[in-house]
């Protein structure tokens, strides 16, 4: 009776001791390097999921903000991006100057990438006072295109009139051919 | 041979080893699943990582294109009210010098630079000029030089007058 009791003992031992043994290894070979491995990657998809979501926040307020900026800037853009027409812009200045002559610097020919090009402009006031040249000023402010008057200006009184030459620069958009 | 008892059916397993077998056998099978199920949820994972990636990719790149493009316009808006400004000033420079000429002087030529101002014209007095219109010109100007000649014809002077700003002295 004695020794059948304690070889069933041993057995017990014998089987808890198997059964931690494969416990112990699949948790250690298996599960363990798994959780590891699922930990990390739902974490980095977080992180990713995280910055995606402020990225599409960001695009949309951005994109908002574009579509805000180009509507109340709808005239400015629309000037950089037309090209100028001499003879448009002949038709209007007669309505301050007569005997118009624009002529492109030749110094624009050597640098194709400026976006301001340079005319020298001449021609006679309407009146005999510069009145006609400050209207012409305050009238470039709704030309189509963007139009600098840059120094030197050269008023002379001769038998014709009140004969003005000065230099424009006018921004062209480049175009790619 | 004979016996006062029948023998027993004897199996190579009993019942206690069945059963401590049975039982390692579902702890493993019990394991080794959540081990696959874990398996597949980090691919699931791994998966929408890759997606996730390449998504975040293409909005980063619009994010930075609609950045670039939200300066470009900033950029226009900046250079138009640059080149009104540059217009305004300039014709408010004009202004502000035929404001200085006297009605007694007339002028016939002006050439108006960033830093000089030539004038030409007439004055009926060289006086005049010195009074009413070269303390302006001088207020101005660092430098301020005149020079007059007596035109018969017209019986006024003619003056000539040369007016520059010196960087060096501003």
């Amino acid at each position: 009776m004695a020794k059948s009791d304690s070889n069933s003992t041993i057995k017990f031992l014998i089987y808890i001791l198997l059964f931690l043994i494969f416990t112990l290894f699949l948790l250690l070979v298996f599960i363990i390097p798994s959780i590891k491995e699922y930990k990390h990657k739902k974490a980095e998809y977080e992180m990713f999921r995280v910055q995606n979501e402020s990225l599409i926040l960001k695009e949309e307020s951005i994109k908002i903000k574009l579509k805000d900026s180009m509507e109340k800037n709808s005239e400015i853009l629309s000037s950089f991006k037309d090209d100028f027409n001499k003879t448009n812009f002949i038709e209007f200045s007669k309505s301050y100057f007569r005997d118009i002559d624009i002529k492109l610097d030749d110094k624009n020919e050597n640098n194709k990438n400026v976006r301001f090009k340079n005319y020298s402009f001449s021609a006679i006031l309407k009146e005999s006072t510069p009145s006609n040249f400050y209207d012409f000023i305050d009238a470039l402010k709704n030309y189509k295109n963007i139009i600098k008057i840059n120094f030197p200006i050269e008023l002379t009184i001769n038998k014709k009139g009140m004969h003005i030459k000065f230099e424009l620069s006018v921004y062209e958009p480049i175009r790619n051919k | 041979m004979y016996s006062f008892t029948t023998p027993r059916k004897k199996s190579l397993i009993d019942k206690i080893t069945w059963l401590w077998l049975s039982f390692i056998v579902i702890m493993l099978v019990a394991l080794s699943a959540f081990g696959f199920f874990l398996k597949y949820q980090t691919s699931f994972y791994e998966e929408m990582l890759s997606g996730t990636k390449l998504t975040n990719s293409k909005y980063s790149s619009s994010v930075s294109n609609l950045d670039k493009e939200l300066k470009i316009v900033d950029m226009k808006k900046a250079l138009n009210n640059e080149v009104r400004s540059s217009n305004a000033l300039l014709k408010a420079s004009i202004k502000n010098l035929f404001d200085l000429v006297p009605d007694q002087i007339t002028l016939n030529e002006v050439v108006m630079k960033k830093d000089a101002l030539f004038i030409k014209g007439f004055t009926p007095t060289k006086d005049s000029y010195k009074l009413l219109l070269e303390p302006p010109l001088k207020s101005i100007f660092n430098e301020s030089k005149v020079t007059f000649s007596f035109n018969g014809r017209v019986g006024k002077y003619q003056f000539e007058s040369m007016n520059t700003i010196n960087e060096l002295l501003k």
